[in-house]
């Protein structure tokens, strides 16, 4: 094979494998169309490469595979921290809330008859006999 | 708070493992062609790239690193000393498979173990001719050199008749 071929080859091979930018495949295409020799070992090299994607699609994966793999170390207890953290953030956050809006204070009305009146009303003096 | 960043990324990176192991499953193995020891190879390599920190900052490197843990792992394994032979779970692709699959499997098996590489990263893993390079440490022209020897062998194996087994001539002599 000649220096020329070889590179043809190889854009060819790239081509089928889908690795070249729009201007290469513009230059390959104009090339197929020019030499049908070319052509047909394009579509060669595009069978053989479906008859492999083809051969290992039959391939099951192991349902067990799906699960997420789980980190070594300390990653592997990180989910269980980050769960307590996140819960303590939100029940501290709930807190603040509730504390800052003053939610826990009962109506005012309830608090005024609750409450216990901070002045003896004066007791009315008897007018003198 | 840099502490939930960073489990947030690692659990994200996970789940992009997680939807990328059917692909991953499938470059093991035709590298090995055993279920257990492709799926091993992949459960390893995706728990190490996760927990790799510097995988956080650049996640969509996911795959590239998942595939270079995963030859890292192939290669560690086929220079270890033989391990006993594991039970033949080889169910889809059996030496005496034939149709496309068999023939394809032969013509793997004919490949040196980078070639085989080579091509099932590019068919199968879906990588660019650059990520090819960087996964097996080798320059991009000598990817494209190999992927065109490889595609020529390929080529004559599967699609060229003449390279079938020949018809054997039997004497009918003795039978009768």
């Amino acid at each position: 094979m000649s220096h020329r071929q070889n590179d043809c080859y190889e854009l060819l091979v790239a081509y089928v494998d889908g690795q070249l930018n729009r201007d290469e495949r513009e230059y390959v295409l104009t090339l197929l169309e020019q030499e049908p020799e070319l052509s047909r070992r394009a579509w060669e090299l595009r069978q053989t490469k479906d008859m492999v994607e083809f051969a290992y699609e039959q391939v099951t994966v192991p349902s067990d595979l799906s699960k997420p793999p789980r980190g070594p170390g300390p990653l592997r207890f990180m989910t269980a921290w980050v769960a307590v953290l996140v819960l303590v953030g939100v029940s501290l956050l709930g807190y603040a809330v509730v504390e800052k809006q003053g939610a826990h204070k009962p109506h005012p009305e309830i608090q005024a008859h609750n409450s216990y009146p901070a002045t003896l009303p004066a007791r009315p003096v008897p007018p003198p006999a | 708070m840099n502490f939930l960043c960073r489990w947030c990324k690692t659990w994200l990176l996970r789940q992009r493992g997680v939807r990328m192991t059917p692909q991953l499953y499938r470059v093991a193995y035709a590298w090995c062609h055993e279920q257990d020891t492709a799926a091993h190879i992949v459960r390893s390599a995706l728990a190490t790239a996760v927990a790799d920190a510097a995988l956080l900052r650049a996640p969509h490197l996911l795959k590239q690193q998942v595939l270079f843990y995963m030859v890292r792992d192939h290669r560690h394994r086929q220079s270890a000393p033989e391990q006993p032979a594991a039970p033949a779970s080889d169910r889809w692709f059996p030496p005496s498979a034939g149709g496309i699959a068999g023939r394809v499997r032969q013509a793997m098996l004919e490949l040196s173990e980078e070639q085989c590489k080579i091509v099932t990263l590019v068919d199968l893993g879906g990588c660019s001719y650059r990520e090819v390079a960087a996964i097996l440490d080798l320059p991009v022209r000598s990817v494209v050199r190999s992927l065109c020897e490889i595609r020529t062998r390929m080529k004559e194996r599967l699609l060229n008749r003449r390279y079938g087994r020949p018809a054997q001539v039997v004497s009918l002599e003795g039978l009768r």
